[in-house]
């Protein structure tokens, strides 16, 4: 009888000392943060800005997240639908939150004086339909044309197609020389990013996604043009020989071993191939317009999560910190990526001259219309369109009446 | 006293079975049946892009996915794909177990090497075929070259049966295991007094086989086909990972179209009445093929 109330008081001894040692944080504030992963170094970036981000705010805890971009739909989508929807979250869209209003306005948690330094390119495309910003950029990326110097070279190429008749006759040279050993140009029709490569082409025949009231002009005539040259390529041999499976990654590996002349891909591309000796060149166009190059942001956004007015302030101070601390652009540097904010990006500027060459790019940049509530919709249309056409079981002017029907009305 | 401490140790002891049943039955319920009744829930429901139910639709999630075309050519390449896995790895399955129940110099290791393909997961087999398939680097292309012949454009995507048989392959290859050792270990518990007395009897090799191993084999043949069918039916990291269910849902199978309609097109409507409709068509399955295999065990 002794030992058993000896143990139980020694029981009840532990479970005191686990609950006040539970108890000394509850007065923190805690912020869940979830981040996809953009490499192996992400985690390590993002724990530094938080660990640093804490000891200069005592009492508040952020709680990172990371996810990796193959799951992080499947993830976050699950959280939300069972209410359990993060803090701050990091993610390329976010139009399907603004349906059910899961969104803060980003002036809920944003200055004024971040909401000036971030770029205008990047912050238009992020005003929604009722003229209100629900998420900013957080990170960015531009495509450009890359091309192998050694196989332009041997070919006796002296400089980047401008055009896409230039870009025929490039390829065919290429085709001509190496007899089907080397794919002239990387073609991406696959569900992973198909309809970048779509942008990639549509904007550059004069066509686009919307006109400039935001209707849908997915099967207006520039856009089947631009499909059946795509079309075209491929079935002519000038492309990789299977794109619909073929995606930017494996691309980006087989033009590392020789086997891609050219392709598009984001500006991250040489860092991740330091060896290849790569040019790059904006993306070609019809000739009748300017190139148009297309931008990729990722975006931080706040759930409206019912906060307190502390946590508010201590979610505006750490979205703040995130874009002002030196971590910020050290990272974007090492991921390759491009900043959001105007100080940023002209600091990257003196410690890489490439960031000068991107700089210029966002000149003439356009990105998705991610901010139209039917936007996925459209994405996943146009890659099944154009997929349909690849394999001759529609043409381009159906296959594109038919997904302007289904996400028009 | 004695009475009552007694009577409450026997009722404890009845009790007890059920507190070791209880961690599984907690499991079984919360990681199968709640999600079951939680995605029928919401498929009678109008879902927003964020999964978020609006409230009941009359069915309407249901209509739209049966109206749709897409969803008939996915069903119909989910027939495809569970028929030809399932009775071809059947039929080799029955092969190697014909063969590895004899006794030969390294059955042990022919046995062990066997169980690999099962149990590598599915992820790494998918990835791993997706590069034996390549047109440019893989190692069937490197084979051919080796003996003489030309590369082949294995996952050409201009012919989505071709890719689609070859996915069908790579199922066949692992599941092969699984119906092997099934079939094995029943042909194991057949009594060899049986064999003797056909021998006796005059009765051959192929005679003993089909009047004695395969009569004693349909329990083992019964099970392994129901379950061999509900996990080709709801297979996904082969055709995920090989094609995606591309080009425009032409390879896709049924679990991958749901995966798709869900989480690339936020199209929960669709994921969610898919989801519902090839639970069921599973279970109607499972139980006619039940009903009628225990019919006949009666007779």
């Amino acid at each position: 009888m002794k030992k058993a109330a000896k143990l139980i008081s020694l029981l009840l001894v532990l479970v005191m000392v686990l609950g006040m040692s539970a108890c000394g944080a509850k007065g923190d504030i805690e912020i869940s943060f979830i981040v996809c992963e953009y490499s192996d170094n992400t985690q390590e970036y993002m724990e530094k800005i938080i660990s640093d981000f804490e000891a200069a705010h005592e009492g508040v805890k952020v709680n990172l997240e990371m996810v990796s971009w193959d799951d992080a739909t499947t993830t976050i989508q699950s959280r939300v639908g069972s209410g359990q929807a993060p803090d701050i979250l990091n993610l390329d869209s976010y139009s399907q939150y603004l349906e059910d209003n899961l969104l803060l306005p980003a002036e809920d948690y944003v200055s004024d004086d971040l909401m000036n330094t971030f770029y205008q390119t990047f912050y238009d495309y992020n005003v929604a339909t009722d003229g209100v910003v629900y998420a900013v950029p957080f990170v960015a990326s531009v495509r450009n044309l890359y091309y192998s110097k050694a196989i332009f070279e041997e070919c006796g190429i002296a400089e980047a197609p401008a055009t896409w008749d230039d870009v025929l006759d490039v390829c065919q040279i290429i085709l001509d020389k190496y007899n089907g050993e080397v794919y002239p140009w990387g073609m991406d029709f696959t569900t992973n990013e198909g309809q970048a490569n779509f942008s990639y082409f549509i904007w550059n025949f004069g066509g686009g996604w919307v006109d400039e009231n935001n209707n849908w002009t997915l099967n207006c005539p520039e856009n089947v043009e631009a499909l059946q040259f795509m079309l075209d390529m491929y079935n002519n041999g000038l492309t990789n020989a299977n794109p619909l499976t073929d995606d930017r990654d494996s691309m980006q590996a087989m033009m590392n071993n020789g086997k891609i002349a050219m392709m598009i891909s984001a500006n991250f591309f040489p860092a991740l191939y330091p060896d290849l000796d790569l040019g790059v060149a904006p993306i070609p166009s019809n000739g009748e317009q300017e190139s148009i190059q297309l931008g990729v942001q990722d975006r931080l956004m706040v759930f409206d999560n019912d906060y307190s007015e502390e946590k508010l302030e201590a979610i505006k101070q750490f979205v703040e910190y995130m874009f002002t601390c030196d971590d910020y652009a050290d990272w974007c540097l090492t991921e390759g990526l491009l900043p959001v904010t105007q100080e940023c990006f002209d600091y990257l500027i003196t410690q890489n001259e490439v960031y000068q060459v991107y700089k210029d790019a966002l000149a003439s940049v356009k990105f998705y219309p991610s901010y139209l509530p039917d936007w996925g919709d459209a994405r996943v249309g146009a890659i099944e369109a154009v997929q349909s056409c690849a394999t001759g079981s529609m043409t381009p002017q159906d296959a594109l009446d038919a997904l302007q029907a289904k996400i028009a009305g | 006293m004695n009475k009552k401490k007694k009577s409450l140790k026997k009722k404890l002891k009845a009790f007890t079975p059920y507190l070791w049943l209880l961690p599984s039955a907690i499991l079984l319920i919360v990681m199968v049946f709640i999600p079951i009744i939680r995605t029928l829930w919401l498929s009678l429901n109008d879902i927003s892009r964020a999964c978020i139910a609006k409230g009941w639709n009359n069915f309407a999630n249901y209509i739209t996915t049966l109206k749709n075309p897409t969803f008939w050519r996915v069903m119909l390449n989910t027939v495809v794909w569970t028929v030809s896995c399932v009775g071809i790895s059947t039929l080799l399955g029955f092969i190697l177990a014909l063969i590895l129940n004899e006794k030969f110099h390294g059955r042990k290791i022919a046995r062990t090497i066997l169980i690999f393909p099962w149990a590598t997961s599915l992820a790494i087999t998918a990835g791993m075929w997706k590069y034996i398939y390549d047109a440019n680097y893989g190692g069937l292309n490197a084979l051919l070259n080796a003996l003489g012949f030309q590369s082949v454009n294995w996952l050409n995507n201009s012919h989505p049966w071709q890719m689609f048989a070859l996915m069908i392959v790579v199922a066949i290859v692992v599941t092969v295991p699984f119906v092997t050792f099934c079939l094995l270990s029943g042909m194991q518990g057949i009594s060899h007094d049986y064999y003797e007395a056909a021998s006796i009897d005059g009765a051959g090799p192929w005679k003993r086989m089909i009047h004695i191993t395969i009569p004693h084999l349909r329990p083992a043949l019964n099970t392994s086909t129901v379950l061999n069918v509900i996990y080709v039916f709801n297979s996904f990291p082969i055709v995920w990972t090989i094609s995606m269910g591309a080009p425009a849902h032409m390879t896709d199978t049924i679990t991958t179209y749901m995966y798709s309609a869900s989480f690339k097109q936020f199209d929960y409507g669709t994921g969610t009445s898919v989801s519902v409709i090839g639970f069921l068509v599973l279970l109607a399955f499972s139980l006619i093929y039940m009903g009628m295999t225990m019919k006949r065990e009666e007779m």
